[in-house]
């Protein structure tokens, strides 16, 4: 996924810390072309994205489906509004698996969220499909230039522990 | 009248501004800088209250020859609070915020914030570990501390001490509206800042 990601000359990736993402913020945080920075609450991370992008340099935000709930409005009234691309990567809670209860309705509602208000968003769930979904995400965000969600599921979680 | 009136601040400094890239949060600091003056290098917010300084960190970090001046009000400040310390973290030498504090949600119809009842953004900024972090009361005081942090590195936060918005004062909406959705001009200033040092540099 880094190298994909570098492939697309995603330099920043502001995060909030996430056990599935965890792995990969550490080895980038090893590789020159990568600058993990840490935040304390999503909309904010959207917001230096946002920021990135207007100083012309790709990042990618990565989060917890949680953290997609604490960002509507940002995503809304900033990246939308103003037409910004965006690239997030957001790990899936509340499906397969899950034993925190309190995960379940946004984690199942979010996709139906996405869709009404309009940010495309596709399923990562094959370790085979990595590059390829996350090449076609950040053209779609950065060429196109509109936000996008790629959503790490709990099968790809799951496959990347077995 | 007590504080800095803010449309007469944004007037003097947008005569002073060069090449400086500037984020205008929500509200009152878009409007008062669309109407002091536009720019190229003028990245106006009109949503995502509390963001400005969030997004004006994100422009410092990946511009990072560029000078990045960030302006947020009392409120927005007061509800995205975790930026100062986020802006504290990382330390980019090329931030300024700027915080127009007059203790209320202007636009809302005029409710009080802490910063009314004795939180010190100030301090808190500081607590975050910004460092040069100043709190100003007059205009004497805000062409002093933003003529040093232009000058000098940062990061900086300035917490203007702002009085109340003039009841004559016009919104530009048109203007912003047709202007917030511009954004090509910004990012080449920003990638020009990138270009000339790497020009300097070689």
């Amino acid at each position: 996924m880094l190298d994909a990601l570098a492939a697309q000359d995603v330099a920043f990736l502001p995060f909030v810390p996430d056990g599935v993402l965890a792995p990969l913020i550490d080895r980038a945080s090893l590789r020159a072309e990568f600058t993990p920075i840490q935040v304390t609450r999503e909309e904010e991370g959207v917001a230096i994205a946002a920021g990135m992008q207007l100083a012309g340099q790709r990042s990618a935000l990565l989060m917890q489906v949680s953290g997609l709930g604490n960002s509507l409005n940002v995503l809304g009234s900033l990246v939308l509004a103003q037409r910004i691309p965006l690239l997030m990567f957001v790990t899936e809670r509340g499906g397969l698996g899950e034993t925190v209860s309190t995960q379940i309705p946004f984690g199942a509602a979010a996709p139906r969220v996405l869709d009404a208000v309009g940010i495309s968003h596709f399923d990562l769930s094959r370790s085979a499909d990595v590059d390829d979904v996350v090449s076609g995400a950040a053209e779609l965000a950065f060429v196109s230039r509109v936000p996008v969600a790629v959503m790490i599921t709990a099968r790809l979680s799951m496959e990347r522990a077995a | 009248m007590k504080g800095v009136e803010r449309a007469s601040a944004l007037r003097w400094l947008h005569g002073q501004l060069t090449d400086e890239l500037v984020v205008a949060g929500l509200g009152n600091p878009s409007y008062d800088l669309l109407t002091a003056g536009d720019r190229p290098q003028h990245f106006y917010m009109w949503g995502a209250m509390g963001c400005a300084p969030s997004v004006g960190l994100g422009v410092a970090l990946a511009a990072p020859d560029a000078t990045v001046i960030a302006m947020e009000g009392d409120g927005g400040v007061l509800m995205n609070l975790g930026a100062l310390s986020t802006i504290g973290w990382t330390a980019p030498s090329n931030l300024v915020v700027i915080v127009w504090d007059n203790g209320i949600l202007d636009l809302t119809g005029g409710q009080g914030t802490a910063t009314g009842a004795g939180t010190d953004l100030a301090a808190v900024a500081r607590a975050c570990g910004v460092a040069l972090s100043r709190r100003i009361s007059t205009m004497a005081e805000f062409q002093e501390g933003v003529t040093e942090a232009l000058d000098a590195p940062g990061p900086w936060c300035l917490i203007v001490d702002t009085a109340p918005t003039p009841p004559t004062r016009r919104k530009p909406v048109v203007a912003l509206r047709r202007r917030f959705v511009r954004l090509d001009d910004f990012i080449d200033a920003a990638i020009a800042s990138r270009r000339a040092d790497a020009g300097a540099g070689s």
